[in-house]
């Protein structure tokens, strides 16, 4: 969790990451953060993210981000 | 039946309230469906049948990508379960692309056909061979391109499992067919409209006053601003060889201004009509003309086509394997600034040219698609070099200076982009552009040629006047006041007297009546 | 926020003051003189008036008739005009005229418009007989500007008598276009609901309603002129067809039309006028006028329209 929030931070340190829990919804990640983002979680955790994964719900929070990341792990073993 | 007619107004929509209101809650959806049903086939007659086809389909799909997850689910604990999951993703992929081909496929067959007939043949001729693609005579459906892409976006999200499929054919129908929006959007989203179109809440004193007063800035916007610039705008693009430069400038800013004012209008109407009956439908503009960069001007402009291309081309298209692998290529050889965007390159260009091709057939949209591809890519850049020069140069990204340099810059690229958008041809916008450059004279402003256009001066300082109360709320809007809710703050006698003139300037100073053609919405033909 | 709890009581105390708002300024906006209603003609000044769209606006020339015979009317054409509108526009010309003849080119009888389109109309015409504020909002450049009036182009218009003159010369080639037939086409049901209300409202202002139809190739058929013909036969209407008007100087379709045969020019429409005013004259229902003085001012406007149309320098 700590490593996504290093790679959050690194994107855009402006948003508070731990509180939002509506990032895609209010617009704080535009679309060049966003594939930023998801290839550096792609290395960083090695996973593959398909635009199937690429909704609102999965990007919110990084809670959010973080569970994505936990299943999908999972789904790959 | 437009949206600004006394028809639409004073008849239809009262009716549709009234017996929306008499009937209980669980049927209150039907008399939407009806009413909507009956609006459509009033603009289109037998044409419903390519929405009815449009439904069924949508539906059908639904309900089969809802069967695959069904099937799979209950082979959870089987040996080959990973072989079966793939095999079913793979199954709904097809499942999926039948259903956006069949809906894409209605929509350019009726749209595009002709286009790319003639233009096969045109080539053909080139080539000295016989041209056989035939002209088709065919109708289009109103709306056709709005509820294609609310079609598509179902599908894709219940692919996607953003939400359940929907078994009821009837709210099915209703999300497509709701007729505030029928004609020009908003674009909807299934997740966000459908639930609420089905509700059938009953009308509140709230929603009713509310929806008017929305009703009567739209009404405003359209029937004050849009209608009075109306002929001049068709003078000028018309015939546009016989104006000079500053006669085709005019042109090109006032019809920026009447496409503005006529199609975020008619979205206002829609949107207050929709609130009435305690439906929230997206918003569709915030201020475009207060953008800094193009790309945020798409934020701001056309908002739910902008989202749907995003998220059902851009995003789609960016995750793709091969392009995720160019942009890891990319950013280890040009770094993590350059690297994202060069990944975006074809994405953006795959949605630009959608957003031409979608406003018509017609090579001007296509050029107007790729000249905000271009736009967008260099702005996204440049940002890091011009972040670095603004460093540099202590020049403050929010100051006042730079605001004002940036929205006359996207003056310049919005009214460019407008005048190919409206240029009869590609070929004319062209024309019109180097006459703005080689033919520019100011006599126009003292030979009194200004008001041989089709507008008097009175004509003139309306659409002024107009265009200020348009920027003073424009400002208030900015600021994030909700005028509505705080003018509901105030007493009585200021209250009305605001709503008296309100009413009253658009009946006294709308252009309709005798001695004006009425103006269709601008955006119902695309 | 007592008030709050009785929004019905709020609700129509709102729409009372609207609505005394709209009555006061509907008084306000509705024009003093009758005046106005056709061009600035004087109130009851009118014996005839031609009613139709295009085909009748560049056909007919109502000062040829004042030259020659002294009849006062107007030429009140209005290009893609139906039916429906047409009728509208001659209930206003009978509240400030009191016409005896009313000539209707019948090109209009077969030009439709979606129903859509007629039901909006409607809704807009009863709308503006009940609130004038609707019919006449524009007034306001009046009202604001009452000094300022668009004198220049009406008085051309006045000159003219609502005759829309062209000189311009695009041949027909197209040969013969009557082309004898039995076959009816009917006036559709939608239009022929106006075309009765425009008959009983001629009957009820007294007016002598006739019908005419402008030689017109592009426009006319055998079978329309026998729909005409079974219409003005049930409805005791006389049914003049120009295109088969063996009496008239005949149409040269290579000098007379500005368009290929679509309208006609002012040789063309100059043709039209002598044979109608021939027909009107026979039947003595207008009176002569020309040593009328209250009819002096068009003796002025006729010296105008001459040297306009190039009959005199």
């Amino acid at each position: 969790m700590n490593q996504l929030l290093e790679i959050l931070e690194d994107i855009n340190p402006d948003n508070d990451y731990l509180a939002e829990t509506k990032l895609i919804d209010r617009g704080l990640l535009d679309s060049l953060s966003l594939l930023t983002l998801v290839s550096e979680m792609e290395d960083a955790f090695d996973v593959e993210i398909t635009p199937t994964d690429l909704i609102p719900a999965n990007f919110n929070s990084a809670v959010a981000m973080w569970s994505m990341i936990q299943r999908l792990q999972a789904e790959n073993k | 039946m437009q949206y600004n007619s006394l028809l639409y107004l004073l008849v239809f929509l009262p009716v549709v309230l009234l017996l929306y209101q008499l009937l209980p809650q669980r049927h209150r959806w039907k008399i939407l469906l009806g009413a909507s049903y009956v609006f459509f086939f009033l603009l289109s007659r037998k044409l419903i049948v390519y929405l009815l086809l449009s439904t069924v389909c949508m539906h059908y799909i639904g309900l089969w990508l809802e069967r695959c997850d069904r099937v799979l689910a209950g082979q959870k604990d089987a040996q080959n379960y990973h072989a079966l999951k793939t095999a079913a993703d793979r199954k709904r992929r097809r499942i999926l692309w039948l259903g956006i081909l069949w809906q894409l496929g209605t929509l350019l067959l009726l749209k595009y056909f002709n286009f790319f007939s003639h233009n096969a043949d045109a080539l053909l001729a080139k080539l000295s061979l016989p041209a056989f693609l035939p002209t088709l005579k065919m109708a289009v459906p109103v709306g056709i391109s709005f509820f294609t892409l609310q079609a598509i976006s179902y599908m894709v999200d219940v692919y996607k499992k953003k939400m359940p499929t929907d078994e009821n054919l009837g709210r099915l129908a209703l999300y497509m067919a709701f007729f505030p929006a029928i004609m020009e959007g908003p674009i909807c989203r299934y997740g966000e409209t459908a639930m609420s179109l089905y509700e059938g809440k009953p009308l509140t004193y709230q929603n009713m006053s509310f929806g008017i007063q929305r009703m009567i800035w739209g009404l405003f916007k359209k029937v004050v601003l849009a209608d009075r610039l109306s002929p001049l705008v068709v003078l000028i693009f018309t015939k546009y060889t016989q104006y000079s430069g500053v006669t085709v400038l005019l042109g090109a800013i006032c019809y920026t201004l009447q496409l503005y004012a006529d199609f975020s209008g008619c979205i206002d109407i829609s949107i207050g009509a929709a609130e009435m009956f305690g439906v929230r439908l997206p918003e569709n503009f915030r201020q475009p003309f207060f953008s800094r960069t193009a790309s945020e001007f798409w934020r701001r402009w056309h908002i739910t086509l902008g989202a749907w291309f995003k998220d059902y081309i851009f995003y789609p298209l960016s995750l793709t394997k091969g392009i995720k692998r160019l942009g890891k290529k990319a950013r280890l050889k040009f770094g993590r600034h350059i690297g994202p965007v060069v990944q975006t390159i074809i994405p953006l260009l795959a949605v630009w040219l959608s957003n031409g091709v979608w406003h018509g057939a017609g090579w001007n949209y296509i050029f107007f698609g790729l000249y905000y591809f271009v736009l967008i890519l260099t702005g996204n850049l440049l940002e890091p070099l011009l972040a670095k020069t603004y460093t540099t140069l202590h020049v403050n990204r929010n100051g006042v200076f730079l605001r004002v340099v940036q929205t006359l810059k996207m003056a310049v690229i919005i009214v460019t982009g407008e005048l190919f958008f409206n240029a009869h041809g590609l070929k004319a916008g062209f024309l019109m552009l180097r006459s703005i450059f080689t033919n520019f004279s100011l006599t126009v402003f003292r030979d009194g040629s200004l008001l041989q256009l089709g507008l008097s001066a009175k004509d003139f300082a309306v659409v002024f006047i107009g265009c200020l109360i348009m920027l003073a709320v424009s400002i208030i809007h900015e600021k994030g006041v909700h005028i509505r809710q705080s003018v509901a703050q105030w007493h009585t006698v200021p209250r009305w007297c605001f709503y008296y003139a309100a009413i009253l300037l658009v009946l006294i100073f709308g252009a309709y009546g005798s001695g004006y053609t009425p103006v269709d919405p601008l955006y119902a033909n695309f | 926020m007592k008030e709050k709890k009785r929004p019905a009581v709020r609700i129509i105390a709102f729409l009372m003051i609207l609505s005394v708002i709209l009555i006061g300024f509907s008084f306000l906006f509705k024009p003093k003189s009758a005046a106005g209603c056709i061009a600035d003609e004087e109130s009851s000044s009118l014996d005839y008036v031609v009613i139709g769209d295009s085909e009748c606006a560049t056909g007919f020339s109502p000062m040829e008739l004042w030259k020659k015979y002294g009849y006062v009317g107007y030429n009140c054409g209005v290009a893609g005009q139906r039916l429906q509108e047409c009728y509208y526009l001659l209930e206003q010309i009978f509240e400030c005229q009191s016409p005896r003849v009313v000539l209707l080119e019948t090109n209009m009888c077969f030009q439709s418009r979606s129903d859509i389109r007629m039901a909006q109309q409607a809704v807009d015409h009863v709308a503006g007989n009940i609130v004038s504020l609707y019919e006449y909002h524009d007034q306001w450049k009046q009202l604001l500007f009452p000094n300022e009036g668009e004198t220049a182009a009406r008085n051309t218009a006045n000159v003219n008598k609502g005759f829309r003159t062209t000189f311009q010369v695009t041949a027909y080639t197209g040969g013969n276009y009557v082309i004898p037939s039995s076959d009816v086409q009917e006036i559709a049901s939608a239009q022929r609901g106006y075309l009765d209300q425009i008959v009983s409202l001629c009957r009820e202002k007294g007016a002598q309603l006739i019908f005419y139809s402008t030689p017109s190739p592009i426009n006319w058929t055998y079978q329309k002129h026998n729909g005409l013909a079974d219409f003005a036969d049930d409805n005791n209407i006389p049914f003049l067809d120009l295109n088969l008007a063996a009496d008239m100087e005949a149409i040269d379709w290579s000098q007379d039309t500005f368009d290929k045969g679509d309208h006609l020019n002012f040789r063309g429409a100059a043709k039209i006028t002598q044979y109608m005013g021939a027909y009107l004259s026979g039947t003595g229902l207008l009176p002569d006028h020309r040593s009328d003085a209250a009819y002096a001012g068009w003796d002025e406007k006729l010296q105008a329209y001459l040297v306009g149309t190039k009959q005199s320098s």
